[in-house]
């Protein structure tokens, strides 16, 4: 079995005065990105990840694309009709049994967030293999607000 | 150096051989898509994604890339920071820009071939993008005509080249 070192979790959380758990708080949103409009991840891929990532607070589909498409060739109108953000509140990833860790890597903007699980002794450790009512307890937290592609 | 030792099937892209030391991952989504690592013999690589699959469970094939890191530019590379994902896409195409490096086929993020590029890898922005595009036609043109020939037909399908009602017909 693969095991997805490192933990790029632990290794890239912040230095934010209140830590890396607290620093982002429950009243905030996350904004959560997907190349295919309607289906959104709900899990890490097990074997192969920790965390799903999501960006802090309310980023652009286009933003957020940049970030992850950052040294890609330019998009097609077609590809970018299929990319859409929805925004996820922080309280309610954490009343779902989730962790929200501010991991920021050495992109700046938009700044990168791991939603993790278990809550036990998250920075260190992650299991990705999230039971039926975590998937679900992570899809219930989104709040209605979602967008496309805007130039 | 030799390239041979900077890559091994069967491992995860970013963590590409089981010895590798001192990882450091700079960049993330879902799965870490660029950073470094040590070789056993202690040269410095940096990795990064070229294609990735996007999370797409219909299309799990994604490209990397490999490339020592010359001992007087390590500096540059210990937790570098960049304002936005392209200035992070710059600047790693750019150490690619004239040098020989591995490219490395992953499926479902675990590597099944490697090989050297063909040439020093071009100028951003197509060097790596065209690099990994000679990796694959490489690979398809090994694998037989009828692979090639799927290939070339699945790329149309994408592009949105044939005529819909045809579509049918292209699966061979």
């Amino acid at each position: 079995v693969l095991v997805p070192n490192p933990n790029y979790v632990r290794d890239n959380k912040c230095s934010c005065p209140d830590g890396p758990l607290t620093c982002i708080k429950g009243s905030e949103l996350v904004t959560l990105h997907t190349f295919k409009r309607g289906r959104y991840k709900d899990a890490p891929r097990l074997g192969r990840e920790l965390s799903v990532s999501v960006f802090r607070g309310e980023v652009s589909a286009k933003d957020a694309t940049g970030y992850v498409r950052f040294n890609r060739p330019p998009l097609t109108e077609k590809d970018k009709a299929k990319i859409a953000v929805r925004r996820l509140s922080v309280g309610k990833l954490r009343e779902a049994g989730l962790v929200v860790v501010h991991t920021p890597g050495s992109v700046e903007y938009p700044e990168h967030v791991s939603v993790v699980w278990p809550p036990r002794d998250p920075v260190d450790y992650q299991d990705a293999d999230w039971p039926a009512e975590i998937r679900a307890g992570f899809t219930s937290c989104f709040t209605g607000e979602e967008e496309g592609w805007e130039e | 150096m030799n390239l041979d030792s900077l890559v091994k099937t069967g491992e995860l892209p970013w963590s590409p051989c089981p010895e590798i030391k001192e990882s450091q991952v700079w960049h993330v989504w879902n799965h870490p898509l660029v950073g470094t690592y040590r070789t056993p013999s202690g040269d410095l690589v940096l990795f990064t994604v070229v294609s990735d699959d996007d999370g797409d469970e219909d299309h799990r094939l994604s490209v990397w890339a490999y490339v020592p890191v010359a001992e007087g530019d390590e500096a540059r590379f210990d937790r570098p920071q960049f304002a936005t994902g392209e200035e992070l896409g710059e600047f790693v195409a750019g150490y690619f820009t004239g040098k020989e490096a591995v490219l490395g086929l992953a499926d479902d993020l675990v590597l099944v071939h490697w090989g050297p590029t063909v040439s020093p890898v071009g100028a951003a922005p197509d060097g790596l993008p065209a690099a990994a595009a000679q990796f694959m036609t490489k690979l398809i043109a090994a694998a037989g005509p009828a692979a090639e020939l799927q290939a070339v037909l699945s790329v149309v399908q994408l592009l949105d080249v044939a005529p819909h009602a045809d579509r049918r017909l292209l699966k061979i």
